[in-house]
């Protein structure tokens, strides 16, 4: 028996012609998060501010999105950027949106995506409190703080890119074909499953790097994989992107900060 | 605490160098141009 086949929720968004929808739209968002892709990339690549032998350190998600192009034979450290770009270029021509340049969208984005970063910090120095979790995560830190801040500030762009397009946009999309086209779930089922299971994946993918493994640490980017899952589904995944870029570059900004008054 | 995954790699990525496996619609023939772009980038 065929059932009439049931779209997730966020590719309905995006049909209106409201800032909620327009902002939603994978063109509007390539060219919203395309400054992002940019920096990350010159960044990354040039290094202008490191010692000439010093080691690298990059995204882990950038680095897997490499080893996967490299299974098919193809390498090049701007497959990455391009992938995204024509990710959301097919996405676009697939929905049959309108080719339009929105100036005042892209600044309304980005004031949003800054109000959804400072809520996640507001939201995180509130748990600090209450748990301790300077404890928990001073470990953790060190990992980060050790490096120049010119290459945390490109860190946390690339780490909100490229960790939203696998475990978001990616991820999200991939867990919905499986539980709502091949097993039949509602929408509204799934949804609450979709969220939680790539908050996890998107939480233990920390751990691939040299970083010890602690329950605090775990919970705490659970707790962010709900909230950037949320925010991708309700609101896009351009916003989604910089909310992670600007809730990590404000942390960022903090320390450095404290260190100079400390 | 930041939501970074990051990871230390040996080497930059300072080489731009491209290669793409091109299927010829051959069987069992595939060319690999390589593309070297720039290898004088500052580093």
């Amino acid at each position: 028996m065929s059932k009439a086949r049931k779209e997730p929720q966020w590719l309905r968004f995006g049909s209106g012609e409201g800032y909620f929808d327009r902002s939603h739209r994978p063109l509007q968002c390539l060219i919203f998060i395309a400054p992002l892709l940019i920096i990350y990339q010159i960044g990354s690549v040039l290094h202008p501010w490191s010692p000439v032998h010093s080691q690298s350190h990059n995204i882990i998600a950038f680095e897997l999105m490499l080893n996967f192009f490299s299974l098919f034979g193809a390498v090049g450290s701007y497959l990455p950027p391009l992938a995204v770009a024509a990710i959301l270029l097919g996405w676009h021509v697939a929905r049959k949106d309108p080719l339009k340049f929105e100036p005042g969208l892209y600044v309304a984005m980005g004031a949003e995506s800054f109000l959804w970063a400072v809520a996640l910090v507001i939201l995180f120095v509130a748990v600090a409190h209450g748990v301790a979790m300077q404890a928990l995560t001073h470990p953790v830190e060190h990992a980060m703080t050790r490096l120049s801040w010119q290459s945390q500030v490109v860190l946390s762009i690339g780490a909100g890119i490229y960790e939203e397009l696998l475990f978001r946009l990616v991820l999200i999309t991939v867990l919905n074909i499986i539980l709502v086209d091949l097993f039949g779930l509602s929408v509204a089922k799934a949804i609450p499953v979709i969220i939680i299971a790539s908050a996890v994946l998107f939480s233990l993918y920390h751990f691939l790097g040299n970083e010890q493994p602690t329950w605090g640490a775990f919970v705490i980017r659970t707790i962010a994989g709900i909230y950037f899952a949320g925010i991708f589904i309700f609101r896009g995944f351009g916003i989604d992107v910089a909310t992670h870029a600007g809730y990590d570059l404000m942390v960022v900004g903090l320390d450095i900060m404290s260190h100079h008054h400390g | 605490m930041t939501f970074c995954g990051v990871k230390e790699s040996a080497g930059r990525l300072k080489d731009w160098s491209c290669t793409i496996p091109i299927a010829t619609g051959r069987a069992g023939r595939v060319t690999e141009p390589h593309f070297t772009v720039n290898s004088t980038l500052p580093h």
